[in-house]
């Protein structure tokens, strides 16, 4: 559990931008995971199992909330960006290029928050995970096909939303 | 949800995530569209940019109790 705690954490604070619903997910993920471990049987990574265990709950608790905050302020949203940024490595920086650091981490946080839950899921599977499409299909249980069309429109979406933050994403 | 891929849009997405896998790209397939360079390194880019700002590993709040809290409900 220790291993693998600070990628859940981070995969499902990414995923769902809520600290305390994160850490709650993380902890449910853990044991589920306890109590299906002998239904593992070793055909995909274990992390990709975790992950689909993981994702699952993050689904579940993402249409509760949308349930329960219709046509209220969402609070869901608006993570501050050094929450996500806590854990990345920092060199000495000048106090301008910190705080050019931490908008940029905000465009960017901002940009995630805009995409779909289904985009998302994708995009930080590949981007930030590495996995291939077939674990991907595998984490978050469709096609193949499925993965490729969603990470295509995730990208195009996402370019769009950081062109003007980050200037060597061109056209 | 999502249109199709059209059948070119595919194919590029296979190339991608070929030279992901094995770490080249074949690049001397004599009908590969020249846009698809650019379209890769569109791609390289937003990847670093990604990693460089998200985190892929951080400790949850209360990290000493948190194994304990999730033995305890297993109890």
């Amino acid at each position: 559990m220790t291993r693998y705690r600070p990628r859940i954490y981070a995969m499902t604070l990414n995923l769902i931008r809520h600290e305390a619903d994160a850490r709650d997910i993380a902890q449910e993920t853990f044991i589920r995971a306890w109590r299906a471990i002998g239904g593992f049987e070793g055909k995909a990574c274990f992390f990709t199992w975790l992950y689909r265990i993981t994702h699952n709950l993050c689904y579940d608790r993402h249409r509760a909330r949308r349930f329960e905050s219709e046509g209220e302020f969402d609070d869901s949203r608006g993570l501050p960006a050094n929450a996500l940024a806590a854990n990345l490595p920092r060199a000495t920086e000048r106090p301008d290029d910190a705080m050019s650091r931490t908008e940029l981490r905000k465009k960017i946080s901002d940009a995630i928050d805009q995409l779909s839950p289904e985009h998302r899921a994708v995009i930080l599977l590949k981007e930030i995970e590495g996995l291939s499409y077939g674990e991907i299909a595998e984490a978050v249980s469709c096609t193949i096909g499925t993965v490729m069309s969603r990470l295509f429109y995730a990208r195009r979406r996402l370019q769009d939303l950081l062109r003007e933050a980050a200037p060597n994403l061109k056209n | 949800m999502d249109p199709a891929l059209t059948d070119e849009e595919e194919r590029f997405m296979k190339w991608l995530e070929e030279g992901d896998v094995t770490g080249h790209h074949a690049g001397d397939a004599p009908d590969l569209p020249a846009e698809w360079h650019k379209l890769r390194h569109n791609v390289d880019s937003l990847r670093d940019l990604l990693r460089a700002n998200i985190p892929s590993a951080q400790e949850p709040p209360g990290s000493a109790s948190f194994n304990d809290e999730v033995r305890q409900k297993l109890d």
